[in-house]
């Protein structure tokens, strides 16, 4: 930094401003516009932090000449909460308009959603002392985040490596998606068989995230070669792999869906309730903590959002989730629709933590496997009413629900990227909450839109996430349910939970993910070893975390750089 | 004892997933339930051996000595920062946090389940939650040293210092307790 710009500034250090406010819904509206419509087109959603950390840092430094690296945690904060309900209300409520169950109220999903938000945001901030002063997850996307937001005075080396970083990433992401190769089949080319599933995503992102979890993300490793490398060869090498229509399945995305990705559904689920159940004791403690400090209004008390207005956010929300689900649809009953709305808000919780402690890990998380479970588990409850009824209220609690679990995620991430940079807790908590209920009005907006111009489902707008919960819903609907693979899953991930904390969630995430994901991951993860044991720890964190946040970084901007085109190109 | 608990974890675990995998739909539970009570089992012989090991002195008392030790430190060199702060250059005061703090703080933050495994749960909490509030604070100096504000530098080491004197001032009150 040149002595010129070294000046010393007097007074309080600008965190959440007015400035803040209104660059942030800038940021999120657009973001969440382009990142809803890649979901629509392609069946892609982003976590939008990092560009808006990026964005921020250019409007807020660059054009309105302000300097607080905090302040910029805000506008990120804002932002990513507007655009958490992009991929809350894509996964969902197009499966409406795909299996022709036009005949729903979207005010009422906008409302249900902005509900489900708060829900979700008042349900994991009591979470926030468990999971990041004492678990100390990792959060590898907030820690890339951090790393942005402090590169000002990180010093020119680590400015030049994420930067450079970045830009061979984003380069290399450019060109996969211009030529369309976005996977290797290296398996194939080794002359493997086509069950281990040697393909290989081709993104720099993927390593970086792997870097930055280190051995936190070897169970999700794990996971993956288990089902592709273990489980896969036993049941070809015993003749016992499936056979439809008279012909043995080698194909891994079908092994994947069918045989893998049930089990680890039932993993996560009963990895994390073993996890809350183990604990227990320490939310306990931390929620006891809170309202300790609250009571003698010490200076950390004040850095908290006061645990009774969460109590209050909690039950306001589950009450107008219960109503929502009432006037869903004229079928549903009083009592239906309170244990819809009670459903809804006990699986928000759950999954809340099961979503928290996945991205901690290796920063995926299954949402649409948590939305699958809360849409199933609400269709149970609606059996009775027609077809129609039951899908709706099913969807339009399951939406609120699924808004609220990418809030909950959202929010854990910005908080972690907040505790490296020093930021408020209390300050994001309510920036979370003053960003959350643009993004769905805006979402729907444009999905009613967009219906109109296209037809969701249609060639020009498959709407694939939609499209995968749609057939699920009619598989439901038909009673084709893996329950049993649920349950024995859930069996095993109690037991590896209880071995260790966390376990059962990543290993069953390794399951329920694409091997591919899992191979380039594992090279950012043995690259990480590597480098912590022949160049030293400091070595990691002061050039390995740089670059590794440029490779995530470089990657996300020109995805969405390719919705935005997608939105020029549709306009 | 945590060897052979492993071993019937692993064994359910894999035996277990190789069950699920037979049928797209169907389990023999028959064979899958008998499956679970091996991997309860082995649970129970790891949670025991790790108590044990956990309780062994050794291990132990290196652990708390970490633990004693860099809180000591962190403590000091924030009392020392606190006491020369209106004579480092608000542009150099992250670079004195990196220096005298990071170590002890990373060291602290990689032994601290002793406290859960010596004390209790809540022995843990109590500590952590005023080190983990210093650390924010610590990391808040480093964000307003970089940006140049002279007052929040000033006044978050203050707070920074208390936080890390409380924590201190807890594992003290665990350990004269067990010692009482």
């Amino acid at each position: 930094m040149t002595a010129h710009t070294q000046v010393i500034r007097r007074g309080p250090y600008p965190e959440l401003t007015w400035t803040a406010v209104l660059v942030g819904y800038f940021l999120g509206a657009i973001i969440a516009v382009s990142i809803a419509y890649a979901a629509l087109k392609l069946g892609f959603s982003i976590e939008g932090s990092e560009l808006a950390a990026i964005l921020g840092f250019g409007i807020l430094r660059g054009i309105l000449n302000r300097s607080s690296i905090i302040e910029n945690n805000v506008v990120q904060t804002i932002a990513s909460a507007v655009n958490g309900a992009s991929s809350g209300l894509m996964f969902s409520v197009p499966a409406l308009f795909i299996l022709g169950y036009t005949n729903f109220n979207p005010l009422l999903i906008v409302f249900g959603a902005i509900a489900g938000a708060f829900l979700g945001i008042a349900f994991i901030i009591p979470l926030r002392k468990q999971m990041i002063d004492y678990e100390r997850l990792t959060y590898p996307g907030g820690v890339a985040v951090a790393t942005i937001l402090k590169s000002p005075g990180a010093g020119v080396k680590k400015a030049k490596l994420l930067v450079g970083a970045a830009l061979a990433s984003g380069a290399i992401h450019f060109v996969s998606k211009y030529v369309g190769v976005e996977y290797y089949d290296l398996g194939g080319l080794l002359g493997m068989p086509e069950y281990t599933n040697g393909i290989w995503y081709l993104s720099l992102l993927t390593v970086g995230v792997g870097f930055i979890a280190g051995r936190g993300g070897v169970a999700f490793i794990i996971g993956g070669f288990v089902c592709y490398w273990f489980l896969a060869p036993l049941l070809a090498g015993t003749e016992l792999l499936p056979v439809v229509d008279g012909k043995v399945v080698t194909d891994p995305e079908a092994l994947r869906v069918d045989l893998f990705r049930p089990v680890g559904i039932g993993m996560l689920i009963g990895g994390a309730l073993t996890g809350i159940a183990m604990a227990f004791p320490l939310i306990i403690n931390a929620i006891k903590s809170m309202q300790n400090a609250a009571r003698v209004e010490s200076a950390a008390s004040r850095d908290e959002m006061p645990i009774k207005l969460l109590y209050g956010a909690i039950i306001g929300c589950a009450v107008l989730l219960c109503f929502i689900a009432i006037a869903s649809a004229q079928e549903v009953s009083i009592w239906r629709g309170i244990a819809m709305g009670l459903l809804g808000t006990f699986w928000v919780w759950v999954a809340g933590v099961i979503l928290s402690e996945c991205i901690g890990r290796t920063n995926w998380s299954p949402l649409s496997g948590m939305t699958l479970i809360a849409v199933t588990l609400l269709i149970i409850l609606t059996s009775g009413l027609d077809d129609e009824s039951a899908v709706i209220a099913a969807v339009t609690v399951g939406a609120a629900a699924c808004v609220a679990m990418s809030q909950a995620t959202d929010l854990m991430l910005d908080l972690k990227t907040g505790y490296l940079v020093g930021a408020t807790p209390r300050m994001q908590q309510f920036g979370q909450f003053i960003g959350a209920w643009l993004g769905p009005i805006i979402v729907m907006a444009l999905i009613l839109v967009l219906h109109k111009a296209y037809g969701l489902g249609s060639a020009e707008l498959p709407a694939p996430q939609g499209q995968a919960l749609a057939s699920m819903i009619s598989g439901i609907l038909g009673g084709d349910v893996p329950t049993e693979k649920y349950l024995a899953g859930a069996g095993l991930g109690a037991i590896l939970s209880a071995t260790s904390g966390g376990l059962g969630i990543t290993v069953g995430l390794g399951f329920y993910l694409p091997f591919a994901i899992v191979l380039t991951y594992a090279l950012g993860t043995l690259s990480r070893e590597l480098v912590d044991r022949f160049k030293g720890k400091e070595f990691s964190e002061n050039t390995g975390i740089p670059v590794a946040a440029g490779l995530i970084v470089g990657e996300a901007l020109v995805g969405v750089g390719f919705a935005v085109t997608y939105i020029v190109q549709g306009v | 004892m945590k060897a052979l608990g492993l071993l019937l974890v692993t064994v359910c675990f894999l035996v277990g997933a190789f069950l699920t995998s037979l049928d797209p739909r169907t389990l023999a539970w028959s064979g899958f339930l008998p499956l679970l009570l091996v991997g309860m089992i082995g649970v129970y012989l790891i949670k025991r051996a790790e108590h044990l090991e956990a309780r062994h002195e050794g291990v132990m008392e290196d652990n708390l000595k970490v633990l004693r030790e860099s809180l000591e430190n962190l403590v000091a060199e924030l009392d020392t920062l606190v006491a020369k702060k209106d004579d480092i250059p608000v542009y150099e005061a992250r670079f004195e946090i990196d220096h005298r703090l990071r170590n002890d703080l990373r060291a602290f933050a990689e032994a601290r389940y002793t406290l859960a495994h010596r004390y209790s749960l809540a022995a843990f909490a109590e500590v952590m939650s005023p080190f983990a509030a210093g650390e924010r604070y610590v990391n808040r100096v480093w964000s307003a040293s970089a940006d140049g504000y002279i007052d929040e530098v000033h006044q978050y080491l203050d707070k920074a210092k208390g936080q890390f004197h409380e924590a201190l001032d807890a594992l003290s009150r665990w350990r004269s307790g067990e010692a009482l």
